[in-house]
């Protein structure tokens, strides 16, 4: 909603000369909606900018600020610079994100969420989340230019918001039990490939220095660091179907 | 990122506590409140769960940083070409 305002103002401004004169007002009322923008999404987007969390924020707020005392078109220019270089601040390397392998990581991972929702979900639920999940991939293809990319990401955002209610949240206690199990059997799998002649590598190993993590695990970035080594590892399980 | 890796791994989690006989011992584990099931379904929705969390979290933050700063660069451009005194 906030996005469809946002262009129904730009291009009221841009196509009704009229509008023109208060066009400072608008930029600025435009540039306040994006800053509470950065301001309320800082965690996500420090997960990728430079600048950490409370970075972010501190700008967003001191930028609000310095708009509260804009009098005249030197001072607007002035909050303008300003907020360009906050802007490249937050948003340093265009290379570590581009839409081009944006497209082609999601491409991929819409491709593999099919496989969750057969496990997370099941009867109605399951065909209605294929059939947007269906719809979010084939508009992907069509995202060519900026704004199509920032609708698609809504609706992305909403089905992923979706698809997350099904998931289960666990306390990291029970999570790590789990993973014991998971480990114990594992290692019985690995018995059975080994007593049919299948080599089985370093995976005993491997498994030993997983058990060896997971006692370690006190909190969820352990549990996180322990599930990217269990992923490496299964990864390599041969199989036996 | 490795997101493609996630429901390989579901797979293999899916496969391994299944095939290989699964939890041994009774099905739940008494807590304090209420029974964990301890069941092989419920352990795999526990695990896949948490790596789909995680990772779509992962994802989303990056759309999140992604759309804000393709909505940014679009503003600077429209001041841009406001200071230029293009339409």
């Amino acid at each position: 909603m906030r996005n469809k305002l946002f262009f129904a103002a730009f291009f009221t401004l841009i196509l009704i000369p009229s509008a023109a004169l208060s066009q400072n007002n608008n930029i600025l009322m435009h540039v306040r909606i994006y800053l509470s923008s950065i301001i309320s999404d800082a965690e996500s987007i420090s997960v990728v900018s430079p600048l950490a969390e409370e970075d972010i924020r501190a700008y967003g707020i001191d930028l609000m600020q310095s708009m509260d005392k804009i009098e005249n078109a030197e001072s607007t220019e002035k909050f303008l610079g300003k907020f360009e270089d906050v802007f490249y601040k937050i948003f340093t390397d265009k290379d570590l994100v581009n839409l081009e392998s944006f497209r082609k990581d999601m491409t991929s991972a819409l491709a593999d969420l099919d496989d969750a929702l057969s496990i997370l979900t099941s009867g109605n639920d399951r065909k209605n989340l294929r059939s947007d999940l269906a719809e979010i991939q084939s508009k992907l293809q069509m995202v060519s230019e900026e704004k199509g990319l920032t609708e698609w990401i809504n609706m992305f955002d909403l089905f992923t918001a979706k698809l997350l209610t099904h998931a289960l949240t666990t306390d990291i206690e029970i999570l790590v039990q789990d993973a014991h199990a998971l480990l114990d059997n594992l290692s019985s799998y690995t018995s059975q490939l080994e007593s049919s002649n299948i080599d089985t590598g370093d995976l005993k190993d491997e498994i030993s220095e997983l058990r060896e993590m997971l006692e370690n695990v006190s909190e969820e970035e352990d549990f996180d660091k322990f599930i990217e080594s269990l992923e490496e590892v299964l990864i390599s399980v041969p199989k036996t179907q | 990122m490795m997101l493609s890796k996630l429901f390989k791994t579901c797979a293999s989690i899916v496969m391994i506590i299944m095939i290989s006989g699964c939890s041994k011992g009774p099905e739940t584990v008494a807590e304090e409140s209420a029974p964990i099931p301890t069941n092989p379904e419920a352990r795999t929705a526990r695990l896949t769960s948490y790596i789909l969390i995680r990772k779509t979290e992962k994802l989303r933050d990056k759309a999140i940083y992604l759309k804000h700063r393709e909505e940014g660069e679009r503003l600077l451009r429209f001041l841009e070409d406001g200071k230029d005194g293009k339409e």
